[in-house]
């Protein structure tokens, strides 16, 4: 295996990351949902919707991640040639949506929670607690969106 | 922050029990008692099997008080914290047992078993002057205010002198928690206390060394605010506190007391001033300073539903009632 593979596998696996701020952030509305939960009343679909919301994060990432994994070969069992420079290429290309998918994964864990909580307390909220959780989502698609651009734009080989 | 989502979720959902002042006032409105105890005890004071009636309100808002420090363990954490709040009921059991030594009676039957010591175990530590289990405030309440009564035989000087150690012993699990938020509370807590000593003590016609002796330190107004106030007339002090949270209650109060010559108001404001304080838990996503408020808010729940009682069952006017409630945590 060259350095080059080397660095793109890297930068696969730190796209991949952004399943910690998934993990993290569907964890910390799962809390908020229990606490709702054992409270008053709350139904367990509205809490469910939100709890969710912090998981695309981990699904973006482990796009990126597959993808890279494709053009550099590894996914189909013959790597192929990566000079170091394209290895570096395609580990920056999984640096955007690495990082920004463990911050805004937390950040919209975060929310979700206290949105979680708004529901509990009055009812109706549930469209409203949804689009302020959605909103940290718009800055995760950015950065899958850069880092699918920047991957598009490497040719290895 | 994470060990708190759990808890400070389960309160936000409790939260939506508490009465509001608009159910309040429609039960004070209200002209059926019976309508207003199913609205308490919808708002979870009693059951089916022991309802909320004019005849037992008492006894379930006792155990509800008794039961409400219960509900920490099911928020699944040990919120030491909480034992500012707790440790009223610790300090009122320090001042039934002196009071009951010096008069060589037994009061075993008003003591709480709501304080971080149980009442039996307090009342052996009191009795021995026992340093195990007491803590330090606690052991100086019991040496200082038995040594004031057998020299005063006055059992005024056991409340002041328990007062001045519980507030010093909020201080110091607010301090050890280090939560901002929970000393701000203690230190809004002895400001109305304060205030409220201030003025009883000018109405009776008391000089500074006197207030200065019951001043109670710690608190966000230094005592030399107090001692420039009282070279003024008592009607006009109020605007010493100016940019303070006890203003209002300095000013509105005062007047009110000038007028009305009671004291109901004026202290009702101290005690809004507090909750005022305590409200600002509800812009915080996560946190002890939820947990915290909330149960500050179920504390104020159960004196107004005793006034609200009080009032209604002693054909109290509406209005007196609404006038006497305290400000709820909405």
């Amino acid at each position: 295996m060259t350095i080059g593979v080397a660095l793109a596998v890297f930068g696969a696996a730190i796209a991949a990351c952004a399943g910690v701020g998934s993990g993290l952030g569907v964890g910390i509305a799962g809390e908020a949902a229990d606490g709702v939960m054992a409270g008053e009343g709350t139904s367990f679909g509205s809490t469910l919707v939100l709890q969710a919301l912090p998981g695309t994060q981990g699904i973006y990432g482990m796009v990126i991640a597959i993808m890279i994994m494709t053009k550099i070969g590894v996914l189909g069992g013959g790597a192929i040639e990566v000079s170091v420079a394209q290895g570096l290429a395609l580990l920056g290309a999984g640096l955007p949506i690495g990082i920004v998918g463990i911050w805004s994964g937390i950040a919209q864990g975060k929310a979700a929670g206290a949105g979680i909580q708004l529901v509990s307390k009055k009812d109706g909220k549930l469209g409203q607690a949804i689009i302020y959780a959605v909103m940290v989502e718009t800055y995760a698609i950015l950065a899958f969106i850069i880092s699918f651009l920047l991957y598009n734009g490497i040719t290895v080989g | 922050m994470a060990n708190c989502v759990f808890a400070t979720a389960m309160i936000r959902s409790l939260e939506k029990r508490l009465l509001t002042t608009e159910q309040f006032y429609n039960m004070i409105d209200s002209g059926s008692i019976d309508d207003i105890c199913r609205t308490v005890q919808e708002a979870g004071y009693g059951s089916d099997a022991e309802p909320f009636r004019p005849d037992t309100y008492m006894s379930i808002l006792a155990q509800r008080e008794n039961n409400l420090f219960d509900e920490t363990l099911k928020l699944g954490k040990d919120f030491k914290v909480l034992d500012v709040l707790n440790l009223v009921n610790d300090y009122h059991n320090i001042k039934v047992l002196l009071k009951a030594e010096a008069l060589g009676i037994d009061r075993s039957d008003i003591l709480l078993n709501t304080g971080t010591i149980p009442a039996a175990r307090m009342a052996e530590l009191v009795r021995d002057r026992d340093r195990s289990q007491l803590t330090e405030n606690m052991l100086k309440a019991v040496l200082e205010a038995s040594d004031a009564q057998a020299r005063t035989n006055d059992p005024q000087w056991i409340d002041i002198i328990c007062d001045k150690y519980w507030f010093a012993d909020m201080e110091r699990v607010a301090e050890e928690s280090g939560n901002k938020f929970v000393q701000g509370y203690v230190k809004a807590k002895i400001d109305a206390s304060n205030l409220k000593t201030y003025v009883r003590v000018r109405t009776m016609g008391e000089a500074w060394p006197f207030f200065s002796d019951m001043f109670i330190p710690g608190g966000t107004i230094e005592p030399t605010t107090y001692q420039r106030a009282y070279t003024e007339d008592l009607n006009q002090f109020g605007a010493h506190f100016k940019g303070t949270l006890i203003y209002e209650a300095a000013l509105d109060g005062r007047i009110d007391l000038e007028k009305t010559g009671k004291f109901t108001l004026f202290e009702k404001l101290c005690d809004d001033a507090v909750m005022h304080y305590a409200k600002e838990g509800k812009y915080v996503s996560y946190g002890i300073e939820v947990v915290f408020a909330y149960f500050v808010a179920k504390q104020a729940e159960m004196t107004n539903i005793r006034i609200m009682m009080a009032g209604k069952l002693a054909g109290t006017d509406p209005e007196v009632i609404k006038e006497r409630m305290r400000e709820t945590y909405e």
